[in-house]
């Protein structure tokens, strides 16, 4: 009898135990594959949120927590838009752009995205020279200076993506994100029906890969009509220049907007860390779990195991194996049974981590090749570690002994 | 050089403090709106069709006096907190600057409400229009008698704020007259400029004598020292100084820095570490 039908005729025998044991490796494995996956793509979503975005403060309702960021403009707390003029028309220095937004929940082909209003920039930057003869007095740099119709290039859309302003749009007009565009098979100067109303697709923007990805963009206030509750907003995020928040802009918007809450995009980045944190701390703790719960139930099975089958491996080793042979079988066995765990674990762990994540942490999140051999690594290691024990009592057991316990 | 825009030149008045654009204009009779918050308007057809907005606009505008406009919506105590204030303050102003109130649900003042954008604007809110259309300071929210004469500003700065506020750049050009002329005249660089067609309908030139008292101010507010030659003081909307040029500029310098003011991080400070913008 050749090893391996050896290895496979002994994995099956107690079938009961086996099966608990190889559970606990793969729930365990799915767990930690989860939530590495979840943490890795969230980490990148702050990264790439805090590179792209440009905005580096947000005035947000008082109720909504910094956790909720992702979805800061969809926790359905709204805030009056008369904030965006407040602050166009305040004195505060170092405010460079200003990007109120409103969204709500639509359905597309069948599919859900987010219809999120903005306003241009063209409707309340005049609103920044109202303070007289005080803005001459400004220091020249970040916050004084817009775009001049004509003497500027036309304004690209696209460029909202990075900039987060718009400098016109019109009332029937529309931004689409990248995977509403590519998953509702859109093309610019199409029209699209939203809540009933009719828009025309301006320009459809690239890949960013976060949560605007999923978004359409229209007018405040047109998408205000369709939302319904008058003028509100759900956020302003506000493009504030480095010196000026040095020098205390995020208490001087508190002063101005004492109703708001005001927090920078570093505060933000920092909760979304802590969460990061908190969540690889999870993994850390799930890995000891597992390390302890699955390598005691696998020990204790082996150990079971080579008791109960120690008549067939003494006859076995009556017959010529050697000690090196028995351990192999059960090395192997427990290799065997951590590799399907670990690559069970991985499977159901990414999907687990592909569904949830976007409801979880807000992003998008994609498999991790690397995580399969991450995991496969410490369920193999794991089950061999924990069966080494068992397997070489079986190894050094003695023929003469077994038979005469029989 | 011939200045072919002779029509800006500043000719400013004997205007010496703060309020000196109020000091140097002229007095026109009194006549008020009716839709004030504690006395409605209670013949709607007795109001011109335009609304009270702007014909008192106009009106302020051809008596050469400032406009407080007082837009409202509802009647609250903050309402009537700043009413109350404005009220007998402009009064003692009446010389120089004259009130209206412009309640923005009302559909006749609509095309007041539309040319501000007001209409989600934090009520109530006063703003102080210069009789060239400036909006030379907003009040939103909340009033004090001694904000009121921030608001009246040299001639200088109200084309300049003018120019601003239609979204144009702004050459300032402060310099004295060449003595054979007697007149101010515009640089040659500043000239070019604005003889490009591609900068010549945003762009307006402003021409500023130094010697002239009211101006001082905001000679000051630009932190230019008159004593020190011409200046060319370029400026771009909303409301910012891009570059100040001592002695000649040329266009080729006006340009540069104009795109050297929107190409990139003024300090260098801008992009991925959550600091100001990427243009």
């Amino acid at each position: 009898m050749r090893t391996h039908t050896l290895v496979w005729r002994e994995i099956f025998e107690r079938k009961s135990q086996l099966f608990t044991s190889f559970l606990a490796i793969l729930l365990g494995i799915t767990v930690i594959v989860s939530i590495k996956n979840i943490s890795f793509y969230s980490e990148k979503a702050v990264a790439r949120e805090m590179d792209s975005l440009g905005a580096n403060v947000l005035v947000l309702p008082k109720s909504t927590s910094l956790q909720e960021y992702y979805s800061a403009d969809m926790h359905g707390e709204e805030i009056p838009e008369e904030y965006v003029a407040r602050l166009a028309m305040s004195d505060l220095e170092g405010l460079d752009n200003l990007s109120p937004k409103l969204s709500m929940p639509v359905t597309l082909g069948g599919k859900r995205f987010t219809l999120t209003g903005i306003l241009p920039k063209s409707e309340f930057q005049a609103k920044a020279a109202w303070q007289g003869a005080g803005i001459f007095s400004r220091p020249a740099g970040c916050g004084v200076i817009g775009t001049v119709p004509g003497a500027d290039e036309p304004p690209d859309p696209k460029a909202l993506v990075r900039k987060r302003v718009i400098e016109t749009l019109d009332s029937d007009e529309v931004l689409v994100g990248a995977d509403v565009a590519s998953s509702l098979g859109l093309r610019e100067g199409q029209t699209l029906v939203l809540s009933g109303k009719e828009f025309r697709v301006t320009a459809l923007l690239p890949q960013t890969g976060t949560v605007d990805d999923s978004r359409v963009f229209a007018h405040l206030h047109t998408v205000q009509e369709l939302y319904g509750k008058g003028p509100v907003i759900n956020a302003i995020e506000v493009v504030g220049c480095c010196e000026q928040i040095s020098k205390g802009l995020v208490q001087k918007i508190n002063q101005l907007l004492p109703e708001a809450k005001v927090v920078t995009i570093m505060q933000i980045a920092e909760a979304q860390i802590k969460v990061n944190q908190l969540m690889s701390r999870l993994g850390t703790i799930f890995l000891v779990i597992i390390v302890l719960v699955g390598g005691s139930g696998i020990a204790n099975y082996m150990y079971a195991n080579v008791f109960e089958r120690r008549r067939e491996i003494g006859t076995l080793m009556a017959l010529g194996a050697d000690s090196w042979f028995v351990l192999r079988i059960f090395l192997l066995k427990a290799l065997l049974l951590g590799t399907v765990g670990g690559i069970g674990g991985y499977v159901l762990g990414t999907v687990m981590a592909v569904v949830l994540g976007p409801r979880l942490a807000g992003v998008p999140v994609l498999p991790m090749p690397l995580l399969a051999l991450w995991a496969v690594a410490i369920s193999a290691g794991l089950a061999l570690a924990a069966s080494y024990f068992p397997a070489r009592r079986a190894a050094r057991l003695d023929p003469c002994a077994t038979f005469r316990e029989i | 050089m011939k200045c072919p825009w002779m029509g800006l030149v500043v000719f400013a008045a004997a205007l010496g403090t703060s309020d000196a654009g109020a000091q140097g204009r002229s007095a026109v009779a009194e006549d008020r709106g009716a839709a004030t918050p504690g006395r409605p308007a209670t013949d709607p057809s007795a109001r011109p069709a335009a609304g009270q907005g702007l014909t008192a606009m106009a009106r302020a505008a051809t008596a050469n006096k400032y406009l407080f406009i007082f837009f409202w919506k509802e009647k609250n105590t903050q309402t009537d907190a700043v009413w109350n204030v404005l009220q007998p303050a402009v009064g003692r102003l009446a010389e120089w600057a004259d009130w209206t109130s412009v309640r923005i649900t009302d559909p006749a003042e609509k095309p007041t409400v539309e040319r501000f954008g007001v209409d989600r604007a934090p009520m109530p809110l006063v703003l102080a229009l210069a009789p060239n259309g400036a909006i030379t300071k907003a009040f939103p929210g909340k009033l004090e008698e001694s904000q009121l004469r921030a608001a009246f500003v040299s001639p200088g700065t109200e084309l300049c704020l003018k120019a601003l506020q239609d979204r144009k750049l702004v050459l300032l050009c402060v310099g004295e007259p060449l003595p054979q002329q007697n007149r101010l005249a515009v640089p040659s660089g500043v000239g070019q400029f604005k003889a490009d067609p591609r900068y010549a309908p945003v762009t307006e030139v402003v021409l500023l004598d130094p010697r002239e008292p009211a101006e001082k101010g905001f000679l000051k507010e630009l932190q230019i020292d008159p004593r020190v030659g011409p200046v060319t003081v370029l400026m771009a909307p909303p409301g910012g100084v891009v570059g100040k040029f001592p002695g000649t500029v040329s266009k080729d310098q006006l340009v540069a820095k104009l795109a050297t003011s929107r190409s990139a991080c003024p300090d260098g400070k801008c992009g991925p570490n959550g600091c100001g913008p990427k243009r």
